[in-house]
């Protein structure tokens, strides 16, 4: 494992090394994160924070459009989620960790081409667990869950989740509406969907008033379905909040 | 529920959220909420000036979502993002134009105690708001207090006469409103071109329920609001009309534009049986009535070009159909007004005193011709060649 921390801090500051290594580089992260997010109490061990975050830095630089973390993501969902007659639980004990899982899944799906395969098979495989007409009311990652099922299910019955309990603490928040901001940003097609622009009511109604990272990204959201161009300023500044 | 703890997530969660923010690393800039709201505002004034309808009604669910945050700007001091949106939303000539997913936050701002520029915010969007969905007349008892309670200007009381009309032309909500909000229709504000309340309370059913409050003065309050050259006299329910005067079979076989036409000529045929200001003691009232038909047909007779400069929806057939409205009632109400004369000029006089206060028909107003009080028993009649006016 040294070598490796080694050989990554060596090439972090070089691009070319980067590309030329993305394939080792993608395997080693998509190892640590399926030990880290399936292993439960088991953390995965880094040389320290400094080796952790420039592994981070690397990943932001090559990992553009990969699905596998999605995949990684879904697994992880899929195993903590289950679904009874339409109705999903949650696997006693492991409800932080479902709540985990669909957090990581729903940052992750934006970054993938909806039209690509492995978009469908993601798709493919979530529908082969949890029905379209799932109910996933009282599911401690009900808000999350039922983004995800919003994202990932075109026909989808007309039953909106509702945002109307749904009062997060900032950081979450901060969150949700960044991983909102991204998807609409991202698409390809079409307008933004209607429950994006609820959660938008929903927080901007909030009393007290949401912090400022929630705003911005609801505002740009609100620009983007007026047809703004955001593109320069998309959500900018998102990063090191 | 249990709050979300970062804890569990570990690195995966960082993933996540480098994931995220990954297509802005090459970013070091942080917008702030007034770059993106500046934004928004270009491309709403854009879509205002451009009065593109279509693309304004294709965008209502973006624009409502706008409307926390302009509230929330007029609380801080900051009326520029309110007014933008609510030109926006008037601009949209649409009926229900907000989403009715806008509610509940109105209701809270209806509700805020302590903020009276909220409650301002959420009266002078009520005019676009989908009442039918408050269904538990909450809303509507909310939205009369916080008219109340707030200054009066033109702005305000357009927009709560606008609402009121639009909730009680409504049979499924206008139980619910307070007997009290009627007085607002006295304070006669001047209503847009476009307003929905107007179009929607100009039928009969909606005359009725002003006619059983009882009072003479709302009642004309209601019909100066409602006859104007922007809409015309409609039947509420067509199911009505088919029922009272043609066959199912036939009705359908008739175009569109024919039931239209028919609809019109049986409002103008039962005009007469509509109105109640055929008392002699009526006829100040009548005078006023009269003088806004007058109005509203002297508008009409400035023509198509005109009205299109104010509301570009306007036809030439409008025009012509609201002429003959407007002039049958004109009619009626002439012919109240001649019957009441004629039956106060047979009747025998009932005064202990008559005073006659005679001056040059040149000074003469119309259509003050005969005066009576009932209380003590007056009649004032003019002599031949001269006319009355009233006493000072």
């Amino acid at each position: 494992m040294s070598t490796i921390y080694l050989r990554l801090e060596q090439i972090s500051g070089d691009s070319d090394a980067i590309q030329l290594n993305r394939k080792p580089i993608t395997t080693f992260f998509l190892w640590a994160t399926r030990a880290d997010i399936l292993s439960g109490s088991q953390r995965f061990e880094w040389q320290s924070d400094t080796t952790r975050r420039r592994f981070l830095e690397l990943w932001d630089r090559i990992h553009l459009a990969n699905p596998a973390p999605a995949a990684i993501f879904l697994d992880a969902l899929l195993r903590y989620v289950d679904v009874n007659h339409g109705r999903a639980t949650e696997c006693p004990g492991l409800e932080q960790s479902a709540r985990a899982a669909s957090f990581c899944l729903l940052g992750a799906l934006p970054s993938i081409d909806s039209t690509s395969t492995a978009f469908k098979d993601i798709r493919k495989r979530y529908l082969a667990v949890i029905p379209r007409t799932a109910n996933f009311e009282g599911l401690h990652c009900y808000y999350a869950i039922n983004a995800i099922h919003a994202t990932l299910v075109n026909n989808r019955p007309r039953r909106f989740f509702k945002w109307t309990g749904y009062q997060p603490n900032p950081q979450e928040h901060i969150f949700f509406a960044k991983t909102l901001a991204h998807a609409v940003h991202t698409r390809r097609n079409g307008k933004v969907p209607r429950w994006v622009l609820r959660f938008v009511i929903h927080s901007l109604s909030n009393d007290p008033q949401p912090p400022v990272p929630v705003i911005i990204d609801c505002l740009s959201i609100i620009a983007a379905d007026l047809g703004c161009d955001v593109s320069h300023i998309g959500t900018a500044g998102l990063r090191g909040r | 529920m249990r709050c979300f703890t970062y804890r569990n997530c570990g690195f995966a969660w960082e993933v996540s959220r480098s994931l995220i923010t990954a297509d802005l690393s090459h970013s070091e800039s942080r917008v702030q909420p007034e770059e993106l709201l500046a934004l928004i505002s270009k491309e709403l004034e854009e879509l205002v000036r451009a009065a593109d309808l279509d693309r304004i009604s294709s965008k209502f669910k973006a624009i409502t979502a706008l409307f926390p945050y302009a509230a929330r700007q007029e609380r801080n001091g900051k009326n520029e993002t309110l007014d933008l949106f609510l030109r926006a939303v008037r601009a949209s000539k649409k009926r229900r134009f907000m989403w009715k997913r806008i509610i509940p936050p109105a209701r809270t701002l209806l509700n805020e105690e302590n903020h009276v520029s909220l409650k301002r915010a959420a009266i002078l969007v009520s005019p676009h708001l989908q009442w039918r969905f408050s269904t538990n007349g909450n809303l509507i008892q909310l939205f009369a207090a916080a008219a109340s309670a707030i200054p009066y200007t033109d702005e305000v009381g357009m927009s709560v006469v606008d609402t009121l009309l639009q909730i009680v032309s409504d049979d499924s909500v206008r139980s619910f409103v307070p007997v009290e909000m009627w007085s607002w229709l006295n304070k006669r504000p001047s209503l847009p071109p476009v307003c929905r309340g107007r179009r929607l309370a100009s039928h009969r059913d909606v005359l009725q329920i002003v006619q059983a409050i009882g009072d003479v003065e709302t009642l004309k309050s209601f019909l100066l609001l409602v006859w104007s050259e922007w809409n015309e006299w409609n039947e509420l329910n067509e199911w009505n009309e088919l029922n009272e005067w043609n066959e199912p079979d036939e009705w359908y076989r008739q175009s569109r534009w024919d039931r239209r036409d028919q609809r019109y000529q049986y409002s103008i045929s039962n005009f007469s049986s509509l109105w109640d200001f055929t008392g002699i003691e009526m006829w100040r009232h009548r005078e006023d009535l009269l003088q806004r038909l007058s109005h509203v047909l002297g508008r009409l007779d400035l023509g198509l070009w005109h009205l299109r400069l104010h509301n570009p929806d306007v036809s030439l057939g409008d025009i012509q159909r609201r002429k003959e409205q407007y002039g049958a009632l004109q009619e009626v109400l002439l012919k109240v007004d001649m019957r009441a004369t004629e039956t106060l000029i047979r009747e025998p006089l009932r005064s202990t005193i008559v005073f006659c206060l005679l001056i040059p028909a040149d000074r003469h107003k119309a259509p003050l011709d005969v005066y009576v009080c009932n209380s003590p028993p007056v009649s004032i009649v003019a002599c031949p060649g001269y006319t009355l006016c009233p006493f000072p």
